[in-house]
C-alpha cells in the first residue's frame, strides 16, 4: 500500500490532521495515522506540536497537545528543557482558554501537563498551586513564584469558571494517571508523595467550587475530580490524603439536593460506600441517615417505588442499597430505631411497581442486599447461639415480608406481556428468579421448615383460587428449597398438603385449564421431591400417571421424562413389582407418541433403573431382555434402511421418519433413507446408553470389599453371558454398518464405558475379552475415543474384579495402541490420539512393568520412547502434559523382577540423555509458563532417582542446541547446582520458573 | 493473595483461563509487541474483571451435599474439606460424586477496602 508523502509544511500537516476527521476508507485513515505518528516521533515533533497549537482549528490544536504527550513519553529531555516546557504548556492553556478553544483541546493540554508532571514532578512539586497561580496571572513563566504566592484558597475563587474547570480537569487527570502508576515501585515513591502533598490544594479547590458561587458546571467538574482523587486514595491508601479529602464528604452529600449536580454527587457517594466504607466517619453516616429521613429523600423514594425507573431514580435506590451495605451491623440491631426505619425502606425496594427486570431495575440489587443481610443474620445467630431470637420484631420480622415480595415479583406476567419482552429481558427475568431461589435457600438456614410451610400453604391457596401465576411462583419457590430439606420425614406432613391436594387432578386436565408454564413447574416439583415419594409411596401412582400422561404434550414431554427418570430411579425398589407395566407402557407410548431422542432415552433409563432393583436374577434379566428386544429391533431397522440403495427416499410422514427425528428437526420433504437409518441408529444407541446408565447401581449401594474375581465369575450366569454377547453383537453390527459416523462411534464407546463403574455383574459389565474384541476391531473414525476407552478400561480392570486378567488385557491392547502410534508418525498429526495413546501406555507400564520388554518387535518399544520425547518437544499442551506424566512414571518404575528392572535401567540409560535434553530445552524457554509445573515433575524424579541425571542435564545445558543465549554458563551451572541439591523437592518448581524467566529474557518476571 | 494496596486477589491467575492469558502475554512480550508493564496492567485488569464477572454475570448454579470433615479460617482464607460429596448441576445433568473435596474460599472483597 502506498505511503502518504511526508508533509513539507505546517499547512500540509494541518491539512493532513483535518483529513483524519473527514469520511475516509479505513485504509486511508490508517495511512494518515501512520504518517502523523511518524511526524510525532520525529525530532521535529516538539516544533510541530508548538506550531499546531497556534492554529485555529480545535482538531489541529488537539493534535498539537497530543504530540506533546507523545514526545514526553518517548523523548529524553533535561530539566532545563522540561522547565521551559511547563511554561510553554501553561501558556498554551492560558491562550486556549482565552481564545475559547473547545473542551477537547483544554482536556488534552491538561493531560499533557499531567504527563509532564509524572516525568518531572520534582520541577513543580505543588502543581495545583502552580497552575492556579499561573492561570490567575494569565502566564506560564511565573511558575517559580507560585511557592511564595498567596494560598490557593485566596487565589482560586478569583479564577473565571473556565479556568476553574480546567484546574478541576487537571486535578482529575492527575489522580487518574497517579492511580495507574505502581505505588510499590521505588521509582515512583517520590511521585506519590508529591501527589499526596497536592491533595491539600485539591481539597481546597473542590471545597471552594462546591460552595456554589461559580455555578453548577464548576461544581460538577469539582465533584468528578474529587471522585478521581477518592479512587486514587482507595487504591493508594495514605492517612494524610484521607484526612485532606474527608472534610469534602459533607458538602458533597449536601449537593445531592441540587438537581444540576445530583448525578455526579450520587455517583461518588455510592461508589465510596461500596468500595471505601472506612472513608466515612460516623458524622457522615449520621448526615446520610438524616438525608434519608428528609422530605427530599421521601419524594425520591416514592417515585422509585411507584415505578419511576429513570436513571436518576434508580441511582437513588442504589445509594440506599450501598448505604445499607455499609450499615449492615447497625441494621441488624433491633434496638436501633433509625436503622430499622431505614431497613423498612430497603424492604420496600423489593415491592416497587413494575415487572421484574423489564421495568423494575431496583429489585435485583435490593435482593442482593437482602441476601447479604440474611447471611449476616445467620452468622450472628450461630456465633451467639444464646441470644434470644424474636421473629416478631425487625429485622427478623421483615424477612417473611421479603419472602412475600419475592414470591409476588417472580410471578410470570400475562403471556402477551412476556412475549413482548426482548431476549435480554427474558433471560434477566429467569436469572432474577434464580437469585430469589438462592435467597430462599440462604433463608432456610434461619427460618427452617416454617419456610416450607409458607410455600406449601401458598401453593394450596393458589390452587384453590385457580390463580395460576401465583401457583407457578409458589411451586417454583417450594421446589428451590428441596435441596435444603433434611433426609428424613420431618417435612412430609407439610408436603403431603401439596401432593395430597387436588394438584395432580388439575394438572391432568391439560393446557386448556392450566397454562403450560405452571404445569412444567409443578411437574418439576415432583422430580425435586422424589425422595418424598420414596417415603410416601401412596402418592407415587398418581404422580407417575400424571407424568406419563404429560408425555403426549410436546411442551411437557422433556420435563416429564426427566421427572419420570428421577422418580423411578429414587423409588426403584418400590416399583419393581410394576416393571412389566412400565415395559408395556413404554411400548404403547413408542407406538402412539413421537418422542424426542432425549425423552425416550430418559424413559428407557427410568425403566432400566427399576429393572436394576428387581431382586431375582431370572426376572431381572427377563425384563431387561424385553427392553433390549425393543432397542435391538430399532437397530435392525437402521441396518435394513442402510442396506437400501443410496437413491432410496422416504416420505416425511413415514412413521419411521416421524419417530426417528426430534420434533424440531423433522423433515418436511422427502429424506434419503440412509439419513433416516443414521438417525434411527443414533437414537437406538442413545436408548441403549440410557439402559446402561439406568442399570448402574445407585451410588449409595453397599460394596463388598472382600469380593474377588472368582466371586464375579461365579455370579455371572449363562443367561447373563448370553445377554452380554447379544449387546456386544448389536454394538459390533452397528459399528460395521455405520463405520464413518463419528456420533455412532462415540456413542458405542459411551455404552461400553457405562459398565466400567460397576462392581456387580450386569448386562453392561462385560467380561474383558468382549471389550478387547470390540476395541481392537477397526475404527475408521473416533480412534482417539476408542484408545481413551481402552485406558479407562485398564483402570476398570485394575480396580475391579478382573484384576487377575490385567496382563492378558495389556498384551492384547498394547500392540493395538502401538499400531496407532506407528500410523501416526508424529504426535502433531493427531495430538488427541497421541495423548490418549501415551496415557494408555503409561497406565500399562504402571500395572505391568515388564510389558515393554515383551513388545514385539522390540524396536516398537524404542519407538514409544522416541514418540514420548517428540510429544515433550512439541507445542501441544495436553500431549506434552501426558508425555511429562509418562516420563515421571517411567523414571520411578520399580519391579522385583531383576530382568525387567535391568531392561528398565537399560532403556533409561539409552533415553536419559535425550529426555534430559528435552526437559532442559523446555525449561530453557521453549515451554509455556503454564507448562512448567508439569515439566518439573519428570525433572525432579530424574534428579532424585538417577545417578546420571547431573551429567545428562549438564550436557544438555551446555549443548549448542540450548534454546536461549540470555543465560551465561555460570547461570546454567548455578541452576544445575540448585536443582541437584534440592533433590527433587517442591522448591525445584520455583527454581525452574526463575531459570525459565532468565532464559526467556528480562521482562517475563512481571508475574509470579 | 491481595495486599492492602490491591483490591483484587491474584488467585484466578492459576485458573486455566488465567494461565492461558499469561502464556499469551509472555508470547507478546517475547515478540516485543507489548512491554511487561502493560502485561502487568492486563493481569491486574484480569484480576478485577474475573472477580466481577464471576460475581455478577455467571448464572450457572451448582449445589452439593457432603459431610464436613475439617475446616479452618486462617489469614482471611476459609478451607473446608468435605467427604462423600455429590454435586448437582443447574442444567439437571447427571449427579457427580467425589470421595473428597477441598474448598478454599476468600472474602469477595479483600480487607482494607
Amino acid at each position: 500500500m502506498d505511503q502518504i508523502p511526508q508533509p513539507a509544511s505546517i499547512d500540509d500537516i494541518e491539512n493532513l490532521v483535518e483529513s483524519l476527521y473527514q469520511p475516509n476508507s479505513p485504509a486511508v485513515v490508517s495511512r494518515i495515522q501512520e504518517s502523523l505518528q511518524r511526524l510525532q516521533k520525529s525530532p521535529d515533533g516538539w516544533q510541530i506540536a508548538d506550531a499546531l497549537l497556534a492554529r485555529s482549528s480545535d482538531n489541529v490544536k488537539f493534535f498539537g497537545a497530543l504530540t506533546f504527550v507523545v514526545k514526553l513519553n518517548t523523548d529524553t529531555i533535561d530539566d532545563e528543557e522540561a522547565k521551559l516546557l511547563i511554561q510553554k504548556l501553561i501558556n498554551w492553556l492560558v491562550v486556549s482558554l482565552d481564545n475559547g478553544a473547545g473542551s477537547i483541546v483544554i482536556r488534552k493540554l491538561c493531560s499533557a501537563l499531567v504527563t509532564h508532571y509524572v516525568h518531572f514532578s520534582h520541577l513543580w512539586p505543588l502543581c495545583i498551586r502552580g497552575l492556579v497561580y499561573c492561570l490567575d496571572l494569565n502566564k506560564g513563566d511565573v511558575l517559580d513564584d507560585a511557592q511564595d504566592a498567596a494560598p490557593v484558597r485566596d487565589i482560586f475563587p478569583s479564577l473565571t469558571p473556565q479556568k476553574a474547570i480546567s484546574v478541576a480537569w487537571f486535578a482529575a487527570a492527575l489522580a487518574e494517571e497517579g492511580e495507574k502508576i505502581d505505588s510499590r515501585s521505588s521509582k515512583y515513591i517520590a511521585l506519590h508523595e508529591r501527589l499526596v502533598r497536592n491533595s491539600q490544594d485539591v481539597a481546597t479547590i473542590v471545597a471552594v467550587s462546591l460552595s456554589g458561587s461559580a455555578g453548577p458546571r464548576v461544581q460538577r467538574d469539582a465533584i468528578d475530580a474529587l471522585h478521581d482523587w477518592m479512587t486514587y486514595g482507595e487504591r493508594v491508601p495514605n492517612d494524610q490524603l484521607t484526612a485532606n479529602l474527608r472534610p469534602l464528604l459533607r458538602p458533597t452529600i449536601e449537593c445531592l439536593a441540587v438537581d444540576d449536580i445530583y448525578e455526579a454527587a450520587i455517583e461518588i457517594l455510592t461508589d465510596s460506600l461500596n468500595n471505601w466504607q472506612n472513608f466515612f466517619a460516623q458524622d457522615d453516616y449520621d448526615l446520610l441517615y438524616s438525608l434519608f429521613d428528609s422530605d427530599w429523600s421521601q419524594k425520591r423514594y416514592q417515585e422509585l417505588t411507584q415505578g419511576d425507573f429513570d436513571f436518576s431514580s434508580v441511582k437513588f435506590g442504589l445509594l440506599m442499597i450501598a448505604f445499607g451495605d455499609a450499615q449492615i451491623t447497625e441494621l441488624l440491631d433491633p434496638s436501633n430505631e433509625r436503622a430499622q426505619r431505614f431497613l423498612a425502606g430497603l424492604l420496600g425496594l423489593l415491592a416497587a411497581q413494575g415487572h421484574l427486570v423489564a421495568e423494575d431495575k431496583i429489585f435485583v440489587p435490593a435482593l442482593d442486599f437482602w441476601a447479604t443481610l440474611i447471611e449476616s443474620m445467620t452468622d450472628n445467630l450461630f456465633s451467639e447461639p444464646d441470644q434470644p431470637v424474636n421473629w416478631s420484631i425487625p429485622p427478623l420480622s421483615y424477612l417473611m415480608q421479603v419472602v412475600s415480595h419475592c414470591w409476588r415479583k417472580i410471578q410470570y406476567p400475562h403471556i402477551s406481556v412476556y412475549n413482548a419482552w426482548d431476549s435480554t429481558e427474558r433471560v434477566g427475568f429467569g436469572d432474577a428468579r434464580k437469585d430469589v431461589s438462592d435467597l430462599l435457600q440462604t433463608m432456610y438456614t434461619l427460618a427452617g421448615e416454617s419456610l416450607i410451610s409458607v410455600f406449601a400453604d401458598l401453593t394450596t391457596q393458589s390452587l384453590s383460587a385457580t390463580s395460576w401465576a401465583e401457583l407457578e411462583a409458589a411451586a417454583f419457590c417450594l421446589g428451590s428449597l428441596s435441596d435444603c430439606l433434611p433426609d428424613n420425614d420431618s417435612c412430609d406432613a407439610v408436603l403431603s398438603k401439596v401432593f395430597g391436594s387436588q394438584l395432580f387432578d388439575l394438572l391432568r386436565q391439560g393446557q386448556s385449564v392450566v397454562p403450560v408454564r405452571t404445569r412444567q413447574t409443578c411437574l418439576s416439583l415432583i422430580e425435586r421431591y422424589s425422595d418424598y415419594f420414596v417415603r410416601r409411596a401412596e402418592f407415587l401412582p398418581a404422580a407417575l400417571n400424571l407424568l406419563f400422561g404429560a408425555l403426549n404434550e410436546s411442551h411437557l414431554a422433556g420435563p416429564s421424562a426427566k421427572s419420570i427418570y428421577r422418580l423411578c430411579s429414587s423409588c426403584r425398589a418400590i416399583l419393581t413389582p410394576e416393571v412389566g407395566a412400565f415395559l408395556d407402557q413404554y411400548g404403547v407410548i413408542r407406538n402412539s407418541v413421537p418422542m424426542d431422542s432425549l425423552t425416550e432415552e430418559r424413559i428407557v433409563s427410568a425403566i432400566a433403573s427399576i429393572i436394576q432393583a428387581v431382586p431375582e436374577e431370572p426376572q431381572r434379566l427377563g425384563a431387561f431382555r424385553q427392553l433390549l428386544v425393543v432397542i435391538a429391533s430399532d437397530i435392525e431397522k437402521a441396518i435394513q434402511l442402510k442396506s437400501m440403495p443410496e437413491s432410496f427416499m422416504m416420505e416425511p410422514n413415514d412413521p419411521t421418519v416421524i419417530q426417528s427425528f426430534d420434533s424440531n428437526q423433522r423433515p418436511t420433504q422427502q429424506v434419503p433413507g440412509h439419513e433416516v437409518a443414521l438417525q434411527v441408529a443414533v437414537r437406538s444407541l442413545r436408548c441403549l446408553l440410557g439402559a446402561a446408565k439406568g442399570l448402574q447401581s445407585p451410588s449409595d449401594s453397599p460394596i463388598n470389599l472382600d469380593a474377588d474375581e472368582s466371586s464375579m465369575t461365579a455370579k455371572t450366569s449363562p443367561e447373563l453371558e448370553q445377554l452380554q454377547i447379544s449387546i456386544m453383537n448389536v454394538l459390533a453390527q452397528i459399528k460395521a454398518t455405520f463405520p464413518d459416523s463419528l456420533q455412532v462411534m462415540t456413542d458405542i464407546n459411551h455404552v461400553v464405558r457405562a459398565g466400567f463403574s460397576e462392581t456387580e455383574p450386569g448386562p453392561f459389565v462385560f467380561p474383558p475379552q468382549l471389550v478387547i474384541d470390540l476395541l481392537t476391531s477397526p475404527w475408521h473414525v473416533a480412534a482417539p475415543t476408542a484408545v481413551n476407552t481402552a485406558q479407562v478400561f485398564l483402570s476398570y480392570v485394575h480396580n475391579g474384579n478382573y484384576r487377575g486378567q490385567m496382563r492378558q488385557v495389556i498384551d492384547q491392547l498394547l500392540p493395538w495402541v502401538i499400531s496407532y502410534i506407528g500410523m501416526l508418525g508424529h504426535p502433531s498429526n493427531d495430538p488427541e490420539l497421541a495423548q490418549f495413546s501415551i496415557e494408555f501406555i503409561q497406565k500399562a507400564i504402571q500395572r505391568c512393568p515388564d510389558v515393554l520388554s515383551r513388545v514385539q518387535p522390540q524396536s516398537n518399544a524404542g519407538y514409544i520412547f522416541t514418540f514420548a520425547i517428540e510429544m515433550l518437544n512439541g507445542k501441544e499442551p495436553l500431549p506434552k502434559a501426558a508425555a511429562a506424566d509418562f516420563w515421571t512414571s517411567f523414571i520411578t518404575l520399580k519391579t522385583d523382577d531383576e530382568s525387567t528392572q535391568s531392561t528398565i535401567t537399560g532403556a533409561m540409560n539409552q533415553f536419559g540423555p535425550v529426555l534430559a535434553q528435552s526437559l532442559i530445552h523446555n525449561v530453557g524457554g521453549n515451554a509455556a509458563r503454564s507448562e512448567l509445573d508439569k515439566l518439573s515433575d519428570p525433572l525432579k524424579k530424574l534428579v532424585f532417582q538417577n545417578a546420571n541425571a547431573r551429567q545428562w542435564l549438564e550436557a544438555a545445558l551446555n549443548d549448542d542446541s540450548f534454546p536461549s543465549d540470555k543465560v551465561s554458563p555460570a547461570e546454567k551451572a548455578l541452576f544445575l547446582k540448585k536443582i541437584t541439591s534440592l533433590r527433587g523437592s517442591r522448591a525445584t518448581n520455583q527454581v525452574v520458573k526463575e531459570f525459565w524467566v532468565s532464559c526467556r529474557g528480562t521482562g517475563l518476571g512481571y508475574t509470579s | 493473595m491481595a495486599t492492602d494496596k490491591q483490591s483484587f486477589y491474584e488467585l484466578y491467575r492459576q485458573s486455566s483461563v488465567g494461565a492461558a492469558l499469561t502464556d499469551a502475554l509472555d508470547d507478546l512480550i517475547m515478540e516485543t509487541r507489548i512491554d511487561p508493564q502493560l502485561a502487568m496492567k492486563i493481569l491486574a485488569n484480569f484480576d478485577r474483571a474475573i472477580a466481577e464477572v464471576l460475581q455478577n454475570q455467571v448464572r450457572a448454579r451448582l449445589s452439593f451435599k457432603g459431610s464436613l470433615d475439617t475446616y479452618r479460617f486462617c489469614d482471611e482464607v476459609w478451607t473446608f474439606q468435605l467427604k462423600n460429596v455429590t454435586f448437582k448441576m443447574d442444567s439437571g445433568g447427571q449427579v457427580v460424586s467425589a470421595d473428597k473435596v477441598k474448598i478454599v474460599s476468600c472474602t469477595a472483597k479483600p480487607t482494607g477496602t
